[in-house]
């Protein structure tokens, strides 16, 4: 059996002030556990509450009430400091907006983590190498984000978020700014990743082309766990299940 | 690959922003400098017709305190908005929250110490070319450029004060900051969502500035009141805290107004537009208004003074006027008709004049004594006092009663002879007199003056004689002859001088000049940095401009139509400062010129000031269209 990797337990998160009109319950009661080498992605219609749930996971924001526990650290307790520390070394970010700094090159943006680590610059320039040579990049590594493709840009923001070895990487809507041929690009370095190296993903997406990559979707839908797919066949019929998936998920189970 | 590699890059590529940042500060700096040049500059501290400017100093030194302020937390603020992903990235990759507060602070130091030196330098050498450039303008005599410690000292801890509150705030801002939010709120709208409390501040704040308007009126009239600087500096705070209550609250409610009207489709993108960068136009439209209040009351005050100095000196209708006694400006009549046989005399008065009652209660002054028949035969008006009263009238500008109150009981004292009197009224004679030999003169009744006359002995009396020439602008060789002709015999006095209108306007000329050379120097700076404000706006928030007009092109809209909401912002910071710069400088120049006495003269002043604020108008229309010029080029 496969080391746990992220547990969450009862996650509750409330927008606004709990007990008045206006407040807003984005996530009800949410159980999630991850285990080491797991490609999950976390799909439902706009609004169910999914990038709320991956910004508590990863720690960007904190529960109205319930745990996660990520490598056997509770991360709602950490201060801040402690926080900051555990994000470099044990998370890496994907962002749909690629979050590149425009004044590095592309290079200088993947090895910003180890940077901020302190590592030495051999380290930083062999590890920069190999992580640009596994998603094919390392032919832009001194250009500008601003000079080369959004999956280019997105190929690097990866590369940035595996430099620390992270225990998971959370990504948000990774395709979400991407042609599909770079979303197949940057969806096969996920593949990559977690196949070559037995990275943990944790993935937020509404596409079902980026989701069928995936060995396990959660559907989310008015802050609650409603289903859970997991791959059997190939990814096209991994692709087809999904389909049916999110058809019952949109409506009421008994349609089907 | 260090971190301070990193910042250096970033450095590199954000230059725009800090170098906004860095000039923004550098020039608020220079102005600072400059201004306290000449405040510390003991030749015009010193110059007797300057005293006026104890008044000036104090209004202006708060106007620029708050400009400051403002404009260097309005530029940290636009500094730190276009770093906040910068600051998102970094927290999400793990970077310490003390690490970038850290980095932030050290920064914040470079750029501040970086831009008071160069700020103090640039004013050093702009100072000096300035003043000298206004001097020879004006042909100002005995000013000279002075640098003094003290300038220094004032700028450097007044900034050090202002860097040290806007590094504070900004520590205090990055303690509360999380991830989410940083990364978002580079594209969040600054303007917050209306409250129901925003109606009552802004209804608050325009009842302030009424109350203000009030203030004035009452402060301006009375000698007491309008004297006092503390009461001055907080009548400017309360003013300038109402505007900012009406732009910050009032604005916010008024755009929640124009949002619930019909109206609000047709200019949906405009309104949102202000309300988007609320936070900033609002500090903007704030300073702007500040500055704008400095400009006119510093420029239109001198320049309504030169325009009015025939008139101020014409309010004394009498050309000619001395006091004679035993051994003081003796000259026979004989004497005095043939040095005035030339000039032609319209109106000639000699009126007896007890030089120096003593005056008790429980302070002593010595004032001098008129009856009433002569202030009626001087001034031509009744002031009808019953037996036992008497009237003060001050005879020169400075405010306050001079130790005398209406409803005071006093003992007046000549030769053996005690006369109590009840004081009916403390106020200003119609036109200054300086011949009498004291501040202030007290009319008696004929009687009590006959009393007291007879009492004081033959050699009681003076003589105070006034004359109307028919071309009394061409009488100044007369009274140099007058004069000379008293200096000459030894009976000359100081301490009753022999005034003439003719002598007073040369002076007043000469005097003024000195007074138009501060102020001027002064209205321009502000007027610079009104200027400047408006581009730096336009500088720092091009790029932001240029992006989102980027964006609506791309929807459909034209040049044109951008061009017409750019325009209609544009206005509304351009006009908006000079509607409440108007209100503001009007009542102090309302307030300032009953303060220096000329009230009689404040609808001249007024008069000439709506010119000068109407000039002003014109000068920001021609700013409006540079800066729509330049928004136009970038657009293409």
């Amino acid at each position: 059996m496969s080391e746990t990797v992220l547990e969450a337990k009862y996650i509750t998160k409330v927008y606004g002030n709990a007990g008045e009109e206006n407040a807003t319950k984005a996530l009800n009661g949410v159980d999630v556990k991850i285990e080491a080498g797991d490609f999950v992605a976390i799909m439902g219609p706009s609004g169910s509450g999914k990038s709320t749930l991956v910004n508590i996971l990863s720690g960007i924001t904190k529960p109205t009430s319930g745990t996660v526990t990520i490598k056997g650290r509770q991360i709602e307790t950490m201060n801040p400091s402690e926080m900051a520390l555990f994000r470099r070394r044990s998370l890496g970010f994907v962002f749909q907006e690629f979050n590149l700094l425009d004044s590095l090159t592309m290079k200088e943006n993947i090895v910003l983590p180890m940077v901020l680590d302190k590592k030495p610059a051999q380290q930083m320039e062999a590890k920069a190498y190999e992580i640009m040579h596994l998603f094919g990049i390392e032919a832009v590594g001194h250009k500008y984000p601003y000079e080369v493709s959004g999956g280019q840009q997105q190929r690097a923001a990866v590369s940035r978020a595996l430099m620390n070895d992270p225990v998971i990487v959370f990504a948000d809507e990774p395709t979400g700014n991407l042609d599909s041929k770079s979303s197949n690009a940057v969806m096969n370095c996920f593949k990559t990743m977690n196949e070559e190296k037995n990275t943990t993903i944790l993935m937020v997406t509404h596409d079902v082309f980026a989701a069928s990559f995936c060995k396990e979707v959660i559907f989310i839908k008015d802050g609650r766990i409603t289903l859970t797919a997991e791959r059997k066949g190939t990814r096209k019929e991994f692709f087809s299940h999904i389909l049916d998936c999110q058809a019952v998920v949109g409506g009421e189970s008994n349609e089907i | 690959m260090k971190f301070r590699d990193v910042a250096i890059k970033n450095f590199k590529h954000n230059i725009r922003n800090y170098s906004a940042y860095f000039l923004c500060s550098c020039f608020t700096i220079m102005l600072f400098f400059m201004y306290t040049t000449l405040l510390f500059n003991d030749a015009v501290g010193s110059t007797e017709s300057l005293d006026v400017l104890t008044y000036v100093f104090p209004i202006t030194i708060v106007a620029i305190g708050v400009f400051s302020v403002f404009f260097i937390n309005y530029a940290h603020r636009i500094f730190m908005k276009g770093r906040n992903k910068e600051f998102g990235i970094y927290m999400t990759l793990g970077m310490n929250q003390s690490d970038l507060k850290k980095q932030v602070l050290i920064e914040s130091l470079i750029i501040s110490i970086g831009s008071l030196v160069t700020g103090i330098l640039v004013g050093l050498l702009f100072s000096r070319l300035f003043q000298m450039v206004i001097l020879n303008l004006l042909d100002v005599d005995g000013i000279e450029f002075e640098l003094s410690f003290r300038s220094f000292a004032y700028t450097i801890l007044t900034y050090a004060l202002i860097f040290g509150i806007v590094i504070w705030n900004t520590n205090r801002k990055l303690d509360k900051v999380d991830i989410g939010t940083l990364i978002q709120d580079a594209r969040k709208k600054e303007g917050r969502e209306y409250k129901r409390r925003d109606t009552v501040l802004g209804i608050t704040g325009v009842i302030g500035m009424i109350l203000s308007v009030i203030i004035v009126l009452v402060l301006a009239k009375d000698d007491r009141l309008n004297s006092n600087p503390l009461l001055l500096t907080g009548y400017m705070i309360i003013s300038f805290a109402s505007v900012y209550l009406v732009l910050a609250h009032g604005g916010n409610a008024l755009i929640h107004r124009m949002k619930m009207s019909k109206g609000y489709l047709k200019n949906l993108f405009t309104i949102n537009q202000i309300h988007y960068k609320f936070e900033r136009n609002k500090n903007i439209i704030f300073i702007l208004s500040v500055l704008s209040t400095m400009t006119i009351f510093l420029v239109a005050s001198p320049f309504s003074l030169v325009n009015v100095t025939k008139s101020i000196v014409l309010m004394d209708p009498y050309h000619l006027e001395f006091t004679r006694g035993i051994g003081i400006n003796a000259i026979s009549d004989e004497d005095m008709e043939k040095i005035m046989s030339e000039t032609m005399v319209e109106k000639k008065v000699m009126l007896p004049l007890l030089p120096a009652a003593e005056i008790r209660e429980e302070n002593t002054w010595n004032k001098p004594l008129i009856s009433e028949s002569s202030y009626r035969e001087l001034c031509g008006k009744t002031l009808g006092l019953k037996e036992g009263e008497a009237v003060q009238l001050i005879l020169d500008w400075t405010p306050g009663t001079h130790g005398m109150q209406k409803g005071e009981t006093w003992n007046i004292n000549v030769g053996n002879r005690n006369e109590t009197v009840t004081l009916l009224s403390s106020g200003r004679f119609d036109w200054y007199i300086s011949t009498m030999g004291s501040d202030g003169v007290l009319v008696v009744t004929d009687q009590t003056f006959d009393r007291l006359l007879q009492a004081g002995g033959g050699n009681a009396a003076y003589t105070f004689l006034a004359f109307q020439y028919k071309d009394w602008e061409n009488s100044e060789d007369m009274v140099q002859r007058l004069k000379e002709s008293i200096a000459e015999n030894g009976t000359a006095s100081v301490q009753y001088p022999i005034e003439a209108s003719v002598l007073e306007y040369k002076d007043l000329k000469q005097g003024y000049s000195v007074f138009l050379f501060v102020t001027s120097v002064m209205g321009v700076l502000f007027f610079f940095a009104s200027a400047s404000v408006l581009y730096f706006r336009q500088y720092a928030e091009m790029g932001e401009t240029k992006k989102v007009f980027a964006q609506l092109f791309r929807i459909g809209m034209t040049k044109k139509e951008a061009m017409k909401v750019i325009t209609k912002e544009l206005g509304i910071v351009c006009y908006l400062p000079l509607v409440f710069g108007s209100y503001m400088g009007i009542s102090i120049i309302y307030l300032m010129t009953f303060i220096v006495g000329g009230g009689d003269v404040i609808k001249e002043f007024l008069q000439n000031a709506l010119l000068m604020i109407g000039a002003y108008f014109l000068l920001q229309s021609i700013t409006l269209v540079l800066t729509h010029t330049l928004y136009q080029k970038q657009l293409d």
